[in-house]
């Protein structure tokens, strides 16, 4: 059973929804697309670290979970389904990046969902964190981002990621381990 | 220690900035469905038009000999497993009919259906021309439980259920609606409230 705080991963109403597609209803998927798109963004914008790429994964995610929605084997939780599609699409984005350039440039996503009454501190402090995040090996990143951004158990972990629980605890302490260091130099500690 | 951070306050300090909601454009929804045109996209298609690989015929050949041998072995096989031995005070007095063997030893045959009940699905409308069943119990395909119609317009199916609650819909010449004579509805996100069943031991 999983039992994520942060995705809501199993809901017969999604299973409804999937019947209706099936059944040559396309129009039903805009609920999907609405439910899943902005706790999914944020996932694959922390991944990515850029809008453009997450908006292009999360859209192709989209897309192919449409095109195979007859393989889904339990519609009620089409959530963790087409979380899966685009951790896989996430992964392959970042290895294709990883050969494109090593070094995270600046990017808008750390202002991007800064409210305007913030002050300049508290934006510079989230583009810090997103820098450190995106040296991150993209395993550590993904485990990371599942772990303590969208807080999962590593139960659950393992049957999105398909990776054991022992291997994604290590991951996560790398993970943190390494984010403070990043971070602790970025702030002169 | 691998579990050293999950209360660190400083990580969870980057994690709630993490958790912070990024936001695409209003138009990526419009942009989604758009791509899914099925000018571009071919619309899914049913489960059953595609066979698992695992349930796909494939050929083999073997000897008459060998085929015999196989035969022999496989009927001492289902010979075993539809027989347990038990001692005669654990029988239950609706189990199946037991066989004494020489030895003081009693065998009887396991029951081959577990405990489900037949609920009826009961649709009136002379116009229709497709009705289904869809559900939790199902996976919600319109292709397991499709109703048969009678010369007076009743459309009817009895799907074997084991106790438990179900949330269903009929889907009547494709559309779903919530079934009028059910006792319970529960709420969907997608329009028609879901109809409830719900199955007891009798």
């Amino acid at each position: 059973m999983l039992n994520s705080r942060g995705l809501p991963l199993q809901n017969d109403s999604d299973a409804a929804a999937v019947a209706r597609v099936l059944a040559g209803d396309t129009a039903a998927y805009t609920a999907l697309v609405t439910k899943y798109k902005t706790q999914y963004a944020r996932f694959a914008a922390r991944m990515l670290g850029n809008r453009e790429d997450a908006e292009e994964a999360l859209q192709d995610a989209f897309v192919r979970a449409f095109r195979s929605l007859a393989k889904c084997d339990d519609p009620a939780r089409f959530g963790s389904w087409l979380f899966r599609i685009l951790a896989n699409r996430c992964r392959t984005s970042g290895a294709r990046r990883g050969r494109r350039e090593k070094t995270f440039v600046r990017d808008e996503i750390a202002l991007l969902d800064a409210s305007e009454d913030h002050p300049e501190e508290r934006a510079a402090w989230r583009e810090e964190i997103q820098l450190a995040l995106a040296q991150l090996d993209d395993d550590q990143r993904e485990a990371f981002l599942l772990k303590h951004v969208e807080e999962m158990g590593y139960e659950e972990m393992s049957e999105l990621t398909g990776v054991g629980v022992s291997a994604l605890k290590m991951r996560v302490k790398r993970a943190c381990e390494r984010l403070r260091v990043l971070l602790q130099e970025a702030n002169g500690v | 220690m691998v579990s050293e951070h999950e209360h660190d306050p400083f990580i969870e300090e980057i994690a709630g900035e993490l958790r912070r909601p990024v936001r695409f454009d209003s138009t990526f929804e419009s942009r989604v469905m758009a791509s899914l045109d099925p000018s571009v996209v071919p619309l899914p298609v049913e489960r059953k038009a595609s066979t698992p690989w695992i349930l796909r015929p494939r050929p083999f050949y073997v000897s008459p000999l060998a085929g015999l041998a196989v035969a022999a072995g496989l009927v001492a096989i289902i010979t075993m497993s539809v027989m347990r031995t038990v001692p005669d005070t654990q029988l239950a007095a609706n189990d199946p009919a037991p066989i004494v063997l020489p030895g003081n030893s009693t065998i009887i045959p396991v029951a081959a259906v577990p405990t489900v009940y037949a609920e009826p699905f009961t649709f009136i409308d002379s116009t229709a021309r497709s009705v289904a069943v869809v559900g939790s119990f199902n996976g919600w395909d319109s292709t397991k439980n499709v109703l048969t119609r009678s010369a007076d317009g009743v459309w009817s199916t009895t799907i074997m259920l084991a106790p438990g609650r179900y949330e269903y819909q009929l889907m009547v010449d494709g559309k779903l609606i919530a079934d009028p004579t059910a006792q319970q509805t529960a709420e969907s996100e997608f329009g028609a409230a879901n109809s409830v069943l719900i199955v007891t031991p009798r």
